[in-house]
């Protein structure tokens, strides 16, 4: 595990340290504190990362201009912020979970148990996400997704408009992240459930969802149950 | 009508032109003027409506004079050959010369209504009326002998059955000691009795009702400034309204101060000198109310214009004042619509009034152009601090509110998340990992909001207390960043005020936006320097900044700052904030 902390107060950072080795032990690879977002950009660009920890007020500076760049990531982002008012935006954004100052260690724990179990969010906010576009982080309203197609490492956003744009972090994550409406129905894809119109049955018990789009999605076979009981509720 | 506007310019030599010669003037001026004249009576009639409410007929008549020096009781007669008198009164120096004249009555007068003669003259004179003495006007002949007796202008009464329709004859046996080459000429006005006593006071009631309202002006504008606005443009603006109530005075104090004819020209004088200053001060007061560019070179040459025009004509007494006020029209329009072309707040209406006057300077007589366009003005500039006072209400309620945002500001730079959460985080951090350590930060907290509480609702501290603020601040913040800070100052006096969290505003600047330095460190350095002029403190970080390239904007900090210094010194105070060798530095100058 590779973890990136960015906080401007020393003695908070110290917290966050201590705490997160004492969470991850020694599945812990390299630990990095940062103090300013210039750095912190510096180091994501050179460095495998698996989680950040983020301040959103960095000795003036305004965190979000990092947050769309490490939400288009293929790493989560935790933000641990007191401005506990822009944690809504946080998680429009994209965010695993955002930790209020002050913070306890079971508070932190949580939000890393997230991150390990890959258990999904309970209140989904997330509206954008965040994509790397000719070296420019670009939003996407999800509300144009229609479906997500994996890509090996990464994951490929269909939209509604026929466009398609690559994202850097993987279904898992992307599902985690994403509203209920966000069905996996199969390991390669997932799907906005109201865009499907049918389902397919092909010979050989081979299913298919029709989009409304008229475009056919297969679904796997263990999936199957799960979409049918999803969409007939 | 026609009466006023002689009685109005008795020292106007062109409105007596008309009259001595109305044969020549059948051309195309006279039709010209006629028309205005017509316009002028038009123009007139609410006032004169207002004014008289008699019947009576008014004309002011200048007979065909006939002089003769010498002194014969028969020349008093009615009948008698004058044809070979001078028309022109020569110099009869001071001994007795005789004055005939025909007058005409067009109709009898309404029964017992005694009527009367207003005789304007110079000199001594015994009136006769077709050979009866009705009156004398001081004793001719020994007026060296006698007090000043007699009168400028003086009505006689004539008797009842001597005021019937036709030719009368008006002979006055008359000297003239005083100015003795000094050809004034004679007219007379022809009426019932009491309206030749009452017009002109009628007349002066109503202008001094005006004269009221200019002294009112300048007793107001006069308080206005040692109370209240200390602008040389208010105390000009009383200065002038009251020279200009005294204008009034002098001129309509004939009608009941007698004026002997020596005396004649004093009051001129006065009229003269008065409509000068007024003529100066007034462009000097628009030009200052409106801060007209290059003011005193203007200035300067319109004073050495007025002082050439006042000398050019001395003695001609109607045609300088006219001349100076011609000249004050003309070149405060000049200020004010310069004024208008630089988008000063409140000229269109002072332009246009400007512009009013221009009209009535051409359809109304002199006198009354003046009382009006003055009058004009008046209410021209109470429109002006009508607005300014509206304007300094608003910014006062205006200061209030910024007032109570700036004290708001400073409570909540304790109380927003940043500072709160990230102090408490800390704290829980120090309380959890060493209780002693976290006792100490809670202590520095709570001596910080300490002075917070104490500070709150001031405008200005002791600088003693500002810098215990930036202490305990200090002291906080090296718990929560563990970075050392220092403070150091030097030359500061402790009886000086400051406006509260200034310096305090610029030291979290500083932390912001400042690295240490190698071993650790941030140094605050206050220093204060006080000239008899001004009061400059010099805040420097010296520490490493973390973004030496970037544009620096005012943030809510610098905001805050001038906020603050404005709040409590106007427009005397000044704010540098800038990066150089060892940091940054914070210059604040406060001017006296």
């Amino acid at each position: 595990m590779n973890i990136l902390i960015i906080e401007d107060e020393s003695r908070i950072a110290k917290r966050i340290l201590r705490m997160t080795r004492e969470f991850f032990l020694n599945t812990l690879n390299q630990i990095t504190h940062l103090e300013s977002l210039q750095n912190g950009i510096e180091h994501i660009k050179n460095n495998e990362i698996d989680l950040v920890l983020l301040d959103l007020n960095l000795n003036g500076d305004n965190g979000f201009d990092l947050l769309k760049n490490t939400v288009s990531e293929s790493f989560h982002t935790i933000i641990i912020s007191a401005y506990k008012e822009q944690a809504l935006m946080a998680f429009e954004y994209g965010v695993l979970d955002f930790v209020p100052k002050p913070f306890n260690k079971e508070r932190l724990n949580l939000a890393f148990n997230r991150v390990l179990n890959k258990e999904s969010l309970t209140a989904k906010n997330i509206k954008f996400l965040a994509i790397k576009k000719r070296g420019e982080v670009q939003l996407i309203n999800i509300e144009n997704v229609i479906y997500i197609k994996g890509a090996g490492m990464y994951t490929e956003l269909v939209l509604s408009n026929g466009n398609t744009y690559l994202h850097d972090k993987s279904l898992e994550k992307l599902e985690q992240l994403l509203p209920e409406e966000f069905t996996r129905i199969h390991k390669s894809y997932l799907v906005k459930i109201t865009i499907i119109k049918s389902i397919k049955i092909n010979s050989g018990s081979k299913y298919f969802a029709e989009l409304s789009n008229e475009e056919l999605l297969p679904i796997g076979r263990t999936r199957y149950k799960d979409l049918k009981a999803k969409m007939f509720n | 009508m026609v009466f006023f506007c002689q009685l109005l310019c008795d020292y106007s030599n062109c409105n007596y032109e008309l009259i001595f010669y109305p044969n020549l003037a059948l051309n195309y001026r006279f039709i010209f003027k006629m028309v205005f004249q017509l316009l002028k009576k038009l123009l007139f009639i609410f006032a004169v409506l207002l004014i008289i409410s008699c019947e009576d007929e008014y004309s002011a008549q200048t007979p065909i004079t006939r002089y003769k020096i010498g002194d014969d009781n028969s020349w008093s007669k009615k009948n008698i050959d004058d044809s070979n008198w001078s028309t022109k009164r020569g110099n009869p120096g001071d001994s007795i010369f005789w004055v005939r004249m025909n007058v005409v009555l067009s109709k009898d007068p309404k029964p017992y209504e005694p009527q009367g003669v207003l005789i304007y003259s110079f000199g001594a004179h015994e009136v006769y009326w077709d050979d009866v003495l009705i009156g004398t006007n001081g004793i001719p002949g020994q007026e060296y002998t006698t007090n000043k007796i007699g009168e400028v202008d003086r009505s006689f009464i004539i008797p009842d059955s001597l005021s019937k329709k036709g030719n009368h004859l008006l002979a006055l046996r008359a000297s003239q000691y005083y100015h003795q080459d000094h050809d004034r000429g004679y007219g007379i006005v022809v009426s019932s009795y009491k309206n030749l006593i009452q017009v002109p006071l009628i007349l002066t009631s109503f202008t001094y009702v005006l004269a009221g309202a200019f002294f009112l002006t300048a007793i107001y504008f006069f308080i206005l400034f040692f109370t209240n606005q200390k602008s040389l443009s208010v105390l000009l603006f009383s200065f002038c309204s009251f020279l200009f109530f005294l204008l009034i005075i002098i001129e309509y104090i004939k009608f009941y101060i007698p004026i002997h004819y020596s005396n004649f020209f004093v009051r001129l004088e006065i009229i003269g000198i008065l409509t000068f200053l007024i003529s100066f001060l007034i462009p000097l007061y628009f030009s200052i109310q409106f801060s007209f560019p290059k003011r005193k070179i203007l200035i300067g040459l319109y004073f050495v214009l007025l002082l050439f025009i006042y000398f050019l004509n001395r003695g001609s007494y109607d045609y300088t004042t006219k001349l100076l006020v011609i000249s004050m029209w003309v070149v405060s329009a000049i200020i004010v619509a310069n004024a208008v072309l630089r988008k000063e707040a409140n000229t269109i209406a002072v332009f246009v009034t400007l512009l009013v006057n221009v009209l009535f300077y051409n359809f109304l007589e002199y006198d009354m152009f003046l009382i009006l366009s003055f009058t004009l003005l008046l209410l021209c500039m109470f429109y002006i601090l009508a607005l300014q006072l509206k304007k300094q209400r608003e910014a006062y309620a205006y200061s209030l509110v910024q007032t109570t945002r700036l004290k708001h500001e400073l409570l909540k730079k304790k109380i927003q998340p940043h500072f709160l959460m990230n102090t408490l985080t800390s704290l829980i951090d120090w309380v959890e990992e060493s209780p002693s350590m976290g006792i100490r930060f809670i202590e520095a907290l709570a001596e910080e909001f300490n002075i917070l509480n104490q500070i709150e609702d001031k405008k200005l501290i002791p600088i003693s207390q500002e810098i215990q603020l930036c202490k305990s601040f200090l002291n906080i913040m090296k718990y929560r960043k563990e970075i050392t800070y220092s403070w150091h100052q030097e030359g500061i006096d402790q009886t000086c005020k400051i406006p509260p969290a200034v310096f305090h505003t610029l030291i979290e600047n500083g932390i912001t936006h400042c690295m240490p330095n190698s071993s650790n460190e941030i140094d605050f350095k206050l220093t204060q320097r006080s000239t008899s002029k001004s009061i400059t403190y010099i805040l420097q970080t010296i520490a490493i900044i973390r973004h030496p390239d970037k544009i620096i904007k005012d943030g809510t900090g610098n905001k805050y700052v001038k906020a603050r210094l404005t709040e409590s010194y106007g427009e005397k105070w000044s704010f540098d904030s800038k990066k150089d060798n060892n940091g940054w530095t914070n210059i604040i100058t406060i001017h006296q």
